[in-house]
């Protein structure tokens, strides 16, 4: 398991990936079967304000995000969704005058904390935009970019993550044959699955997905929609979509979210069959937003 | 492409074919208790009830489910109303088949009578209408299932043949009229198992082959 904060000396990782130790000032080792393995919550979000400026775009939010489950965020345009999906790996950071109150916590610690590596934390919780963004390079370089930007160079282990990475992104196969060529030659769904395979290769926990599939083509949507449920079995996810139908389809859990509030959270088939309240009811079925 | 939710439609129809096992079993269970006596066999047909009462229950709250997280279309929107609807005909059959049971309640002590009737046949007939339409949905079979159809007044034929026989049994001796009755009233029970499990075949032909059936309304084009 990695974490986020300053070790107090550099600790050589097996994975070559910087597995860091957990912190209260001090470094230790995480072992499969400590107690923060089996917390479920892997994302605590409590009484979150977020701020532009003096507006604020986030209202006391409360949430447990769960962990190797998807959790979609719904709502109409300008509610807070994509906002409060930035505040889960600091990408607001880079706004000038966005500030937060509350607290965010993956795996305990509050990730607003002074002694939060930041660029760690990234390499944790990775994050996939609307508009996929592959680089400049060939295939292979994009998903090796991260890697190498972590001190890997071994090219027998670059060439393994590689592969290992695009074939949990569901694009090996269609790739294997011409890994040097250019990313930009790919189609606009084998674009995005790079992307995510560029996630995946420096081994996140948390992948952050801003309506990932809203413009791509039907097949390709399904398809990363296939691959967003082989992927929970081993991530976190959170996704922001417009499309409720996709929420439906893809996730374990919804939070609907309006004008920066949190109106209800809980198990998809409960919101989409049964929610509990009028104004999530009036929104999924369409007779307001 | 398959897509995940696709699993979840093979779990319901399993669940529906376990439902509909029971069902079987327990009609053939409320006959065998009616002509036999046997008051054992009578309370198991009641528990069973309870098992399909709440095999129903589930696979509505999957289907509804379904609904809303996989929105489905086309042969899978057909499949997702079918379940529903055969649900809702297999619970039927599992309260005829009580009804059945709760008759044989009634006559225990009495010596049993005799009838010119061949019930079993009727009986096993009707099973096997039952099987073969539970049969043709879990195997999408088209063809087995205007096979069923086609039987469709086999059991009627039947209970007609009933009605009548005792109708005239209950002329000759009023002594018997309260027995006569509960087999005419069994017999109508089974025609109704048999009328269910045609909508079960009707429903998947509609369903694979998105063709209306019911009501006979291919023939009126």
């Amino acid at each position: 398991m990695t974490i986020f904060i300053e070790p107090e000396e550099d600790i050589e990782s097996e994975d070559g990936m910087g597995t860091y130790a957990l912190v209260s000032g001090k470094t230790f080792e995480t072992k499969p079967g400590s107690d923060l393995l089996k917390n479920t919550t892997k994302i605590l979000v409590r009484g979150l304000d977020m701020f532009y400026g003096m507006v604020r775009a986030l209202h006391g939010i409360d949430i447990e995000i769960k962990e190797k489950a998807v959790t979609a965020l719904i709502g109409p345009s300008g509610c807070g969704k994509s906002t409060f999906l930035r505040t889960l790996n600091r990408m607001n950071d880079t706004i000038p005058g966005a500030r937060i109150e509350g607290t965010v916590n993956i795996d305990g610690v509050n990730i607003y904390g002074t002694d939060v590596n930041v660029a760690v934390l990234r390499r944790m919780v990775g994050m996939v935009f609307q508009k996929s963004n592959p680089f400049p390079k060939s295939i292979f370089d994009n998903v090796a970019y991260g890697p190498r930007l972590h001190g890997i160079c071994d090219k027998a282990y670059l060439e393994n993550i590689v592969e290992e990475s695009l074939k949990k992104a569901a694009l090996w196969d269609e790739v294997k044959e011409r890994l040097h060529t250019g990313a930009l030659q790919l189609s606009g769904g084998q674009q995005q699955r790079l992307c995510i395979a560029r996630v995946l290769a420096v081994n996140p926990e948390i992948i952050l997905m801003d309506e990932p599939a809203s413009a791509l083509d039907p097949l390709s949507t399904a398809k990363i929609e296939e691959l967003i449920h082989e992927l929970r079995k081993q991530y976190t996810i959170v996704i922001v979509t417009h499309n409720m139908q996709q929420a439906a389809r893809v996730s374990d859990y919804t939070a609907y979210f309006y004008m920066g509030s949190l109106v209800e959270f809980g198990e998809t088939k409960m919101i989409f069959t049964n929610p509990v309240k009028k104004e999530t009811e009036d929104y999924i079925t369409g007779r307001f937003g | 492409m398959e897509r995940h939710f696709h699993e979840a439609f093979k779990g319901l129809k399993e669940k529906l074919f376990q439902m509909g096992l029971l069902v079987e079993v327990a009609i053939g269970k409320a006959v065998e208790a009616f002509l036999t006596q046997k008051a054992g066999l009578a309370e198991e047909v009641f528990s069973d009830e309870k098992l399909i009462n709440q095999l129903e229950i589930e696979i509505d709250g999957m289907g509804h489910a379904l609904f809303a997280l996989a929105q489905p279309v086309a042969v899978d929107l057909r499949f997702l109303t079918m379940i529903l609807k055969i649900n809702t005909d297999l619970e039927r059959m599992g309260d005829h088949a009580v009804n059945i049971a709760q008759r044989s309640r009634s006559l225990i002590g009495e010596a049993p009578l005799t009838i010119d009737f061949p019930i079993s046949e009727m009986t096993q007939t009707t099973l096997k209408i039952v099987r073969d339409s539970l049969d043709c949905f879990i195997n999408e079979n088209t063809e087995l299932a205007r096979e069923v159809l086609a039987k469709d007044d086999k059991i009627d034929a039947y209970n007609d043949q009933l009605y009548k026989s005792m109708a005239t049994l209950m002329q000759f001796d009023p002594g018997v009229v309260r027995q006569a009755l509960h087999f005419v009233m069994i017999g109508h029970n089974l025609e109704r198992i048999a009328d269910l499990a045609n909508n079960i075949a009707e429903d998947t032909i509609y369903m694979k082959q998105g063709k209306e059936v019911r009501h006979h309304y291919e023939m009126t084009l």
